[in-house]
């Protein structure tokens, strides 16, 4: 399927939104592929590596399809959280394991 | 159960020298002026070697529109570096086909080195490391554990048992059963191989605590494997995540912008470059 597609400003981006193309920085690196899921902390990133337009799925047609997919969205939300704290049973009572486990936290919260 | 550093050395000199393309490949690591045309020739002698450098080529993550089908074309879009990365990759796995039978899991422990390898290349400029001999060390920390897994097979299977009973890490379940551990093994091989010392370093102390002489290419293979085991790429049902040392964790001063767009970029190199060295 091919998803409708907007280019918009780095600032008018939000997280949730959907790449419909790679993002690369000025060394032609790929920074994110396309089909990536925006977070909070990468339009940060993002901005600080000079990135000024992003290309995105055009969803404005369905926003009554949004409730069920951020419900979706949720749930993946509370697995990721849950096979974390697995994951760092045994360290996360260290100060830097304890660090690492918020910024992954974070990272898996903010898709 | 447990095993003499005699007998490691004594079965890791049994084991088969990388192919002749490879060696060369790695004394010219310091060495830029190398002679492409004769390089290309002799990866096309290679059936194996070809296929995975040709799919590498024409992987996702380098975007290309029309299909790469020569080894001259893949040399000029993914340089000498990635190529040099990638054929020691092939050699490395390929010296360790994998046995039937025991506990040993051959795909997980690709997964894990792979992801490592991943993690480390990208770690690596904030370390100011080289991300080619990053990816290499990464993909290369774990080897001990094929040696012994290979040619201590009941001793590694007892091995396992504990680690499972005791929801230890492997290298504390090594260390209670067998007396040494991967790090070690792992050295005696890369040394063995003749990689150069920084990576045989890099192997020794991916588990050991932070001295002021451990080299930024050592830092970054710990980090590099603690994020493979955090990002839960090795698809090992009981993993662990490990602690880092301090000093590591300072000097790479992540913060939550950089930590998901590095997790992002990880996660990406990952998932092609597993269809490239695992699958076959």
């Amino acid at each position: 399927m091919i998803e409708p597609t907007r280019d918009i400003a780095l600032d008018q981006a939000s997280a949730g939104m959907i790449l419909t193309a790679e993002l690369r920085d000025a060394g032609g690196a790929v920074l994110l592929p396309a089909g990536a899921v925006l977070s909070e902390s990468m339009l940060g990133g993002l901005a600080r590596r000079g990135i000024a337009t992003v290309s995105v799925v055009d969803d404005r047609a369905s926003e009554h399809d949004n409730a069920a997919l951020e419900a979706e969205r949720e749930a993946t939300r509370e697995r990721h959280c849950a096979r974390l704290a697995l994951l760092f049973r045994h360290s996360a009572s260290n100060d830097v394991g304890a660090q690492l486990l918020a910024r992954l936290t974070h990272y898996r919260r903010s898709v | 159960m447990s095993i003499a550093i005699e007998d490691v050395v004594k079965q890791v000199r049994d084991l088969p020298s990388l192919p002749a393309v490879v060696t060369e490949l790695l004394t010219s690591m310091q060495n830029e002026d190398v002679d492409l045309q004769s390089l290309c020739r002799k990866i096309t002698l290679d059936q194996a070697l070809t296929a995975k450098t040709l799919r590498l080529a024409n992987s996702s993550f380098y975007g290309m529109a029309s299909k790469v089908t020569t080894i001259q074309q893949a040399m000029s879009i993914l340089g000498f570096r990635s190529i040099r990365t990638l054929l020691t990759a092939c050699s490395v796995t390929g010296a360790f086909p994998a046995v039937a039978g025991g506990s040993f899991d051959f795909q997980t422990f690709w997964r894990h080195s792979v992801a490592t390898a991943v993690a480390a290349q990208k770690l690596a400029p904030l370390l100011h490391v080289n991300p080619d001999t990053a990816f290499t060390a990464g993909l290369l920390h774990d080897i001990g554990v094929l040696v012994l897994a290979t040619r201590f097979r009941e001793p590694y299977d007892a091995t396992l048992a504990y680690r499972r009973e005791h929801d230890s890490y492997m290298v504390s379940a090594e260390q209670a059963v067998l007396g040494i551990d991967h790090t070690v093994v792992g050295s005696a091989l890369i040394a063995h191989w003749r990689f150069p010392p920084e990576m045989q370093q890099a192997v020794a102390q991916h588990h050991s605590v932070h001295t002021p002489e451990m080299a930024a290419l050592t830092m970054v293979v710990q980090a590099g494997n603690a994020l493979a085991h955090a990002l839960d790429l090795s698809g090992i049902d009981d993993d662990l995540a490990p602690a880092l040392p301090m000093p590591v964790w300072d000097a790479l001063a992540l913060d939550d912008a950089d930590s998901a767009v590095l997790f992002a970029a990880i996660e990406t190199a990952f998932a092609d470059m597993c269809q490239i060295l695992v699958s076959n």
